[in-house]
């Protein structure tokens, strides 16, 4: 008989096997909760992200239910509620098979942007879906990433940024604000953090793959709004707008930052003025990935994908190709960025772009 | 050192770099450090946003596309990772692979220019360096060269050098001699050595800098009033204006209006570093046509003056149109000539300008903003050994077909610097 897990290892391999990012079992909390420490009040089983045509994430929930006895159209009907919550734009069910789900039902799902399949229609659709042999190979799974997720069971003081991680950060009111939040919660711990723990490597790589998802979406928009920016203060203005949520939202902080830096006796100059920490190398890191846009959105999958290497002891990004060059390049500058950002350990980013430079090097010279 | 103060690391690198591309594959025996930062300037500047790239793919591209000497690739590229502008995968002394981290912007320019500002330039690569500097800006007579504080031997083996290696050129004009930069000034060299002539070069480059800075400026308006953008002007300064707008420069249009009569608008140096291919030249005109347009709405309205001529030529080339009103049918008449706008009639004598979608007219349009923003001129790379590095080595192969053995021309040596040879051999055992 298959398990819930079974179920959400099927669901992760294919959105894993088209590319999209992939985060399971995310805990939902309601953004005015009353309670100090954040409670939960349900979860979803399976979430991801894929880059849309004109750079965007469009975002996928799915359920997976096992019991007997679900009913679909209340199934249909939690589901699409969850989606609207989080502005999700379409949405999976998988159901145990007891009986074939009725078509009244499978139309009342797809009018709802849903797919309500049961495990034996699942597995004909995602041999279409990705074609021809499915995901089944794809090695992704629940466990091989909650082993990430738990590593704060051996160290502790990481508990809550690994709680920001893999649950707090998917109830933020927009991805943009991964870029500020991902990097505040990584520099709590950097106390924490050695680079000669693999553990320690692959949260880094895999934190960074979430601060990559709010750089896409921030670069995404920067395209979408200025091509390529001209000059460099053009596209200073630009990103201060848009990582502090808009020209009044920044005045306001920068205002209290500077009155807060006064009351300290400090008296901040021009130089000083809100950003994020090595703003000039951040503005460089965008201009990099303007030259790429498009790209920037497989930044947080090939990130996923070389925490887990460094995590269960694999070859380093072992399936990528010479066509993956450009895409490993801005990796390694988004992991760089982010060490430095957060003060980790010199060492943490020796490491890792040191990782980088080599898969890059035996790409190069690998005989075709 | 006198020479150098007067520079910025980023005038250094900028500079450098200019002298560099001139030099081609030419080698002159004074210059050593400055070669060396203009070479990794125009390598860094191809880099940018490339992936990882074989070492032995960047030395060939290095030398057979970009003129490099076999030799000076190893160091240009230590001095990229010095800067910490791309990181290297080694093996042993072996570079293996290049992995570019190119800034955009000018911190490129600044970065490696710091970088070897601190290292000493030897006299003449400082002199040089001072004096293309000046002629970035304007060209001088050659008298102003010995100004710079050099002894006159040094400056003539500079401009002797310069005249070879082609990053100076000199002309004869009313009995003087001019030297102009042939980066900054490729057009029209022998109308502006006439210009310097007579103007003197302090006040050509006053006058250039504020007609780059103003493009599109009516000449009547200026005559009148003795002044541009607030910056009053003498009347020598106005002899130098209105042989702008004669022969030898290209002619500036006029926009003739039943309010102001017949203006006509003056243009300074194109921006852009190249020459403008003869087939350019329709688009750049259509560019001006349409700049004189909106400067006449801006400086000379019937009644409502154009009161930002960047936003609304953004605003033309983002939705393609000019909103109606009363002044349109006079004032883009020109432009409806040139064909990179139609006149559509609203109502009664309101029109509105349509942009006819094209790739010249786009590129007419562009230009035009970038007259009227007065934008700086900028280092641009070679696509194709962009594409090239981007691409690998079957295309870069290709780029490279038979070249595979380039010769190095040598500068000759200034007649002094021959005899102090000639000298020492005599002389030796």
């Amino acid at each position: 008989m298959i398990k819930d897990t079974d179920q959400k290892d099927m669901i992760c391999r294919h959105f894993a096997a088209q590319n999209y990012y992939v985060q399971p079992e995310v805990a939902v909390f309601y953004k005015g909760g009353m309670h100090e420490i954040r409670k939960p009040i349900t979860d979803i089983d399976v979430l991801a992200l894929r880059p849309s045509l004109d750079l965007r994430w469009e975002l996928i929930l799915a359920d997976c239910k096992t019991l007997k006895g679900q009913s679909p159209a209340n199934r249909i009907l939690w589901l699409r509620g969850l989606m609207e919550y989080f502005s999700a734009s379409s949405g999976i069910i998988l159901l145990q098979r007891t009986q074939r789900i009725e078509n009244e039902h499978k139309l009342f799902a797809a009018s709802l942007q849903i797919n309500l399949l049961d495990e034996v229609e699942f597995d004909s659709f995602d041999k279409i879906i990705v074609y021809p042999i499915g995901s089944s190979q794809n090695n992704l799974s629940v466990n091989s990433i909650n082993g990430l997720r738990f590593i704060h069971n051996k160290y502790q003081n990481l508990k809550t940024f690994c709680e920001y991680i893999y649950s707090y950060a998917w109830n933020e009111e927009n991805r943009l604000q991964l870029i500020r939040k991902v990097i505040g919660e990584a520099q709590t711990v950097y106390q924490e953090i050695d680079p000669n723990k693999t553990e320690h490597l692959a949260l880094t790589l895999d934190a960074t793959g979430l601060f990559a998802i709010g750089l896409a979406e921030c670069v995404g928009m920067i395209f979408n709004q200025y091509l390529q920016p001209k000059t460099l203060n053009e596209l200073d203005n630009a990103l201060k707008i848009i990582i502090w949520g808009g020209k009044s939202q920044y005045d306001l902080l920068a205002k209290l930052r500077h009155e807060i830096l006064i009351t300290k006796g400090r008296q901040p100059g021009p130089e000083g003025a809100l950003s994020l920490p090595f703003w000039d190398r951040f503005l460089n890191l965008v201009r990099n990935m303007l030259e790429n846009p498009r790209l920037c959105f497989y930044i947080p999958q090939i990130m996923r994908e070389a925490a887990l290497d460094v995590y269960h002891g694999r070859d380093f990004l072992a399936n990528r190709t010479k066509e993956d060059l450009l895409l490993i390049k801005f990796a390694m500058l988004v992991s760089n960025y982010f060490c430095k950002a957060v003060s980790f350990p010199s060492q943490t980013n020796e490491m890792l772009e040191k990782k980088f430079i080599k898969k890059q090097s035996d790409l190069i010279h690998k005989a075709d | 050192m006198a020479y150098q103060h007067k520079l910025t690391p980023q005038d250094i690198a900028i500079r450098a770099h200019d002298i560099t591309v001139c030099l081609e594959r030419s080698s002159v025996s004074s210059f050593d450090e400055l070669v060396n930062l203009g070479m990794a300037v125009r390598l860094a500047i191809h880099l940018r946003g490339v992936p990882a790239v074989p070492y032995e793919l960047l030395r060939d591209v290095a030398v057979h596309l970009l003129n490099f000497s076999t030799g000076a690739v190893r160091p240009v590229v230590e001095l990229l990772a010095e800067a910490e502008f791309v990181r290297l995968d080694t093996q042993g002394r072996t570079i293996k692979t290049v992995i570019p981290d190119i800034p955009f912007y000018q911190d490129l320019f600044s970065t490696l220019g710091k970088l070897l500002s601190d290292k000493k330039f030897s006299e003449p690569e400082q002199l040089t360096l001072s004096l293309v500097h000046q002629l970035a800006g304007s060209p001088i007579l050659a008298d102003h060269a010995y100004n710079l504080g050099a002894e006159k031997n040094l400056v003539d083996k500079i401009i002797n050098i310069g005249t070879n290696a082609s990053f100076i050129v000199k002309k004869r004009a009313r009995g003087k001699s001019v030297l102009i930069s042939p980066t900054y000034f490729p057009e029209n060299t022998q109308a502006y050595a006439d210009l310097v002539s007579t103007g003197g070069s302090q006040r050509v480059k006053k006058i250039l800098d504020l007609l780059r800075s103003n493009q599109g400026w009516p000449l009547k308006l200026l005559l009148k009033k003795q002044e541009i953008a607030g910056v009053s002007l003498d009347n020598d300064d106005l002899t130098v204006i209105q042989m702008f707008a004669k022969e030898g420069f290209i002619p500036p249009p006029a926009i003739e209006t039943t309010h102001s009569g017949t203006n006509h608008f003056i243009f300074g140096p194109r921006p852009g570093l190249t020459q403008l291919p003869p087939y350019k030249r329709p688009i750049y005109e259509a560019a001006m046509s349409l700049v004189a347009a909106v400067r006449q709405g801006q400086l000379l309205p019937s009644r409502y003056a154009i009161h930002s001529p960047l936003a609304l030529l953004r605003s033309f080339k983002n939705k393609g149109f000019i909103k109606a009103n009363t002044e349109a049918l006079e004032q883009y008449k020109k432009v409806a000539a040139s064909r990179v706008g139609r006149l559509e009639i609203t109502t009664d004598g309101w029109a509105k300008l349509v942009l006819i979608d094209s790739v010249e007219n786009i590129e007419a349009v562009n230009m035009a903003l970038e007259l009227v923003s007065g934008s700086e001129t900028s280092v641009v790379p070679d696509e194709n050994i962009i594409i090239a590095l981007r691409t690998g080595e079957h295309y870069v192969e290709s780029l490279i077909g038979r070249k595979s053995i380039l010769q190095d021309t040598v500068i000759p040596l200034d007649e002094e610097s021959q005899a102090l040879i000639d000298n020492f051999l005599l002389r030796a055992s």
